[in-house]
């Protein structure tokens, strides 16, 4: 069985929500080092998921993994590349500026970078 | 107004949605429905629910199967803004899938938050929680006005825990 068409593996999606979930749980316990290795897992599908999306014909679903992929970047403390897959995104189409900057200026708001 | 009554079986949220991780969310919600002053039915005003329509729905809590040592945990281990955000997690997967079986697919990170897909059709779905009751209005009024800029349909949930109560939707069908 597949989430969006054959395109997309229900395991990989299972995966990657399960990584999240173990990210944010690391993070709300404190604990920086799983947090970022989980959330780096994270990321990593969330790329594969992106291009899957835009194959499976779910531009909408596709946009949502990239805006997760930065985001999970970010919170791993990997700030320049979020910043970089978002300023892509933002200019890869339009539409989607509001939208990213609301997640930046939430993520910068929450996780500073460190100065 | 209809009012239908379900026994809600927090251990069991593993087996209403199993492509996500319920332990901690199970024991934070039983951490939170019990800082009650006493075990009080969760009621929730359902508005266009697909397979369910606009009823009011009444939670009762079960906690059978969950531990005294769990819970206890929960309370160490994450602060109370945390445990009520995962209630309110943990209220809505209860709520959907006893309302029309509806499942949770996917989780993803979105800023400082996260954000959910729904069913085979992988609607979104946003979930907020609150401790305070007079929160809830404005929490509902602006997820509502966020999320119907997007043209896609969506779901959303916001749960307070001072009643407690909730407001559970589906929009843009």
């Amino acid at each position: 069985m597949a989430t969006a068409g054959l395109a997309v593996s229900d395991l990989l999606v299972t995966t990657k929500s399960r990584e999240v979930q173990r990210a944010e749980a690391a993070e709300a316990k404190g604990d920086s080092a799983s947090a970022a290795r989980h959330f780096l897992a994270a990321a990593h599908l969330e790329f594969v998921l992106t291009n899957d999306y835009a194959d499976a014909g779910r531009p909408d679903l596709s946009v949502r993994s990239r805006i997760g992929a930065a985001s999970c970047l970010w919170r791993a403390g990997e700030f320049r590349r979020a910043r970089q897959v978002l300023e892509e995104l933002m200019s890869a189409n339009g539409e989607n500026a509001s939208t990213v900057l609301e997640v930046l200026a939430d993520l910068q708001a929450r996780f500073p970078e460190p100065s | 107004m209809r009012s239908l009554k379900f026994t809600a079986a927090l251990e069991r949220l593993s087996l209403f949605h199993p492509a996500l991780i319920w332990g901690d969310i199970a024991a934070a919600t039983a951490a939170v429905w019990t800082d009650l002053s006493e075990l009080r039915p969760l009621t929730i005003e359902v508005e266009n629910l697909r397979g369910y329509g606009k009823e009011q729905v009444v939670l009762i809590p079960s906690l059978n199967g969950l531990s005294v040592e769990a819970i206890q945990q929960s309370r160490r281990t994450f602060d109370s803004a945390k445990r009520v955000e995962l209630a309110a997690i943990g209220v809505t997967g209860l709520a959907l899938h006893y309302l029309a079986k509806h499942e949770i697919r996917d989780v993803t990170a979105r800023g400082s938050g996260a954000d959910y897909l729904v069913d085979e059709e992988l609607h979104r779905l946003e979930i907020a929680g609150r401790s305070r009751k007079a929160d809830l209005p404005a929490a509902w009024n602006d997820r509502k006005r966020r999320l119907a800029r997007n043209a896609m349909p969506y779901v959303l949930s916001v749960v307070e825990f001072e009643t407690p109560a909730a407001r559970l939707g589906f929009f843009g069908e």
